[in-house]
């Protein structure tokens, strides 16, 4: 039978005296305790000293704490960095206070839950085994794919910390979507110069190796061991071993062309961008005819993006200070939700643009030349005091549709990353980690994401140059083996797991043993295949456990037996 | 009949299950007496088998505390465990036990309330259905 150390908690007076003194009578008359000792507050660093100290004495083969919840022990002992001379393995926690003392009406309950829930959790400790620690050399190689703002800053912040990066463009030259606009909506700075900057600062750089016209054409391995093949503009393929990869792949765009959108007047956003790039005073020609009334209708297409009332807005203020045009924006809502976009939006309003939301889509026709828009003002509350307002207007400007670019379902297949809302690469969490992917090693940024502004994209960038120095400036990596774990002699590579494995941990590969699926005329020394989950990229999930139809996966922290422990039913 | 107290298994997801079941303790909400908590990193994590030995082993009732959907931390862990319930169903109706003794119900790391009304809720339906038949036969 294996010996257990016992440490009652008292969390600091929130399990009475009298409670803890009928626990610990309880606790000492069970056969398999080492010892038990009390303390006030065992999260706190000196009562862990105390603690260290009595585990260096030995005598046991695991512990358990009883007091509050589990996750409380897990928190501190880790913030406090403290070495304990004991796998942390071999812990468990009996969370008495949460789960009988705080739930139970009468007192006797909650002494009769607390016995069953200690005498479970031990059972739970013999069933534990120590697991060790690994680590994983990372050698300072990343790769990037999309030369555009986001991956050539990216690559930038990496070579100025020592990390090679070979960075990958489908195009002939980088810049990607950023080079079509002509000023930014909150800085002072000329696109293209800045751009042109940063370009050949990226091409001059010894640590970043350029590949232009190139693709990736295969990745094998995980965190640390990529082996990404690569073919380059002449069509000879490399295979690279890198540590990480950065997707930074961009956007399409699509237009609407049908109908009266398909028209001369009626022009995009981009090209809007170009005919104010082209001049600096008035008078503004288009089609051999001056400009004097613009329309945008916004909303049409992307109706949650904020990229396109960004702008507008910026374009609108250029119209009128330097054309002297008039403009009116047309829009369901005005997204302001960006750094500094709410002073513009006023400086617009008091230059005169006319902002008119609208519910229904406007109707649009042609009168004399000119785009003639229709459309109900919504402003007042009462349906019929709604005045109908019509615009003639020498351009049209509408938005066009942001989607994927074509390539992102096969590149989401090749690096085994998921799919988002309409068809966009998807972050592991959207709130809290919005860089990482669901694979360990694989990080997107910028707008192959969610398409963004530039300014967002930039702190993006710096996000993921954060990340990938964190997770290679010490070299390696380091983890638990608390992983799931393949039998290969029980695996019948089914393909259930690799296809289940929500990071994508599991491939199949050779192993040297023998299967004990025989085949009839394989000799036995053939290699056979069998799944295999790569520790370093695991999570602990149990997915794959649990789907197993030949259980030839066991999860190491919590195993099989450990559950049935818990359950505390009858054998 | 009065004393019967209904025997239950909890599955909570480390996730959204336990973070519950800590706040319900520390909202100082009341439990039925007989409920036995089971840790699990994911809701995927449990296999049909266990809620079927749960049932076999003396549980009157076996309940799945998981994410919501869409809201896993695994991606689809709380749906795969939600497919293992529905065929664990299939199998209990054949040998004549009510689907009821087993149900999942999704929940936040915030809902300590929902998580013990839940269970208390749990408790009267297996009152009102019985002890569990299998208990000792199988």
């Amino acid at each position: 039978m294996p010996r257990i150390g016992i440490f009652i908690d008292a969390l600091q007076g929130s399990i009475p005296a009298s409670f803890r003194e009928k626990i610990s009578d309880y606790v000492k008359k069970l056969p398999e305790i080492a010892f038990c000792l009390e303390e006030e507050n065992l999260a706190s660093s000196d009562a862990i000293d105390r603690m260290g100290k009595r585990l260096e004495g030995g005598g046991f083969e695991g512990i358990v704490i009883i007091g509050g919840s589990p996750k409380r022990y897990e928190s501190s002992f880790q913030k406090l960095r403290h070495p304990l001379p004991l796998n942390p393995y071999l812990f468990a926690v009996a969370n008495i206070r949460e789960q009988a003392l705080w739930m139970m009406t009468e007192e006797e309950a909650a002494l009769e839950r607390a016995k069953a829930i200690i005498s479970k959790t031990i059972r739970v400790v013999s069933n534990s085994k120590p697991i060790e620690t690994q680590s994983l050399p990372l050698k300072p190689e990343i790769l990037i794919l999309g030369g555009g703002v986001t991956g050539i800053s990216i690559a930038q912040e990496l070579a100025k910390s020592g990390i090679h990066v070979t960075l990958l463009e489908k195009g002939t030259h980088l810049g990607g979507k950023t080079l079509e606009l002509h000023k930014f909506y909150n800085r002072p700075l000329e696109v293209q110069k800045w751009m042109d900057d940063k370009i050949s600062e990226v091409k001059d750089n010894p640590q970043i190796s350029l590949f232009t016209q190139a693709e990736l054409k295969h990745l094998d391995g995980h965190l640390g061991r990529f082996q990404a093949k690569i073919q380059s503009s002449d069509r000879t393929e490399t295979v690279l071993p890198i540590s990480a990869i950065v997707v930074a792949t961009g956007y399409a765009t699509k237009r609407e062309t049908q109908g009266i959108y398909g028209h001369k007047r009626v022009i995009v956003l981009s090209e809007m961008e170009k005919l104010l790039s082209e001049k600096t005073g008035p008078p503004l020609l288009w089609d051999g005819k001056k400009i004097e009334i613009v329309t945008y209708l916004l909303d049409g297409v992307n109706e949650d993006i904020k990229v396109d009332s960004i702008n507008a807005v910026k374009q609108a203020l250029s119209l009128q200070e330097m054309f002297q045009c008039q403009v009116v924006i047309l829009c369901k809502d005005v997204k302001v939700a960006a750094d500094g976009m709410e002073r513009l939006y006023r400086r617009a309003r008091e230059n005169g643009v006319f902002f008119l939301k609208y519910e229904k889509a406007p109707k649009l026709s042609l009168t004399n030349g000119q785009i003639q828009v229709d459309v109900k003002d919504p402003a007042a509350i009462q349906k019929n005091e709604q005045w109908p307002v019509s615009i003639l207007s020498d351009l049209l400007v509408i938005s066009e549709a942001y989607v994927p670019i074509p390539e992102t379902e096969s590149l989401s297949g090749l690096l085994k990353i998921h799919l988002g809302n309409r068809g966009f690469l998807m972050e592991d969490n959207p709130q809290l980690l919005r860089v990482r992917s669901n694979r360990r090693g694989i990080f997107v940024a910028g707008a192959c994401r969610f398409p963004q502004e530039v300014s967002e994209s930039l702190i993006e960038a710096k996000a993921v140059a954060q990340e990938v120095m964190a997770l290679l400036s010490k070299g390696t990596y380091t983890y638990d083996l608390a992983v799931a774990e393949v039998d290969p002699k029980k695996c019948a590579v089914c393909y259930t797991c690799p296809r289940l494995c929500p990071h994508s941990a599991i491939t199949v590969e050779k192993y040297g043993e023998r299967n004990v699926y025989m085949t009839p005329g394989i000799s036995p020394e053939a290699k056979w295949g069998a799944a295999k989950v790569d520790p370093a990229s695991c999570y602990g999930c149990g997915i794959c456990v649990a789907e197993c139809p030949a259980k030839a996966i066991t999860l190491q922290h919590l195993t099989d037996a450990q559950i049935y422990a818990q359950m505390a039913l009858m054998e | 009949m009065s004393t019967f107290d209904p025997k239950i298994v909890a599955f909570c997801c480390d996730q959204s299950g336990y973070p519950a079941a800590d706040m319900a303790g520390n909202l100082k909400l009341k439990l039925p007496k007989n409920v036995e908590i089971v840790r699990v990193p994911c809701a995927g994590r449990i296999e049909t088998i266990f809620l079927l030995k749960a049932l076999e082993r003396g549980a009157d009732g076996v309940l799945v505390f998981a994410c919501y959907e869409e809201n896993c931390q695994f991606l689809r862990g709380n749906l795969r465990a939600k497919g293992r319930l529905s065929y664990a169903h299939r199998m209990i109706e054949k040998i004549g036990l009510e689907k009821e003794r087993i149900e999942i119900c999704h929940l936040a790391t915030n809902s300590g309330a929902k998580w013990a009304e839940t269970l208390r809720r749990k408790s009267e339906q297996l009152k009102k259905l019985g002890p569990n038949p299998c208990v000792g036969k199988i």
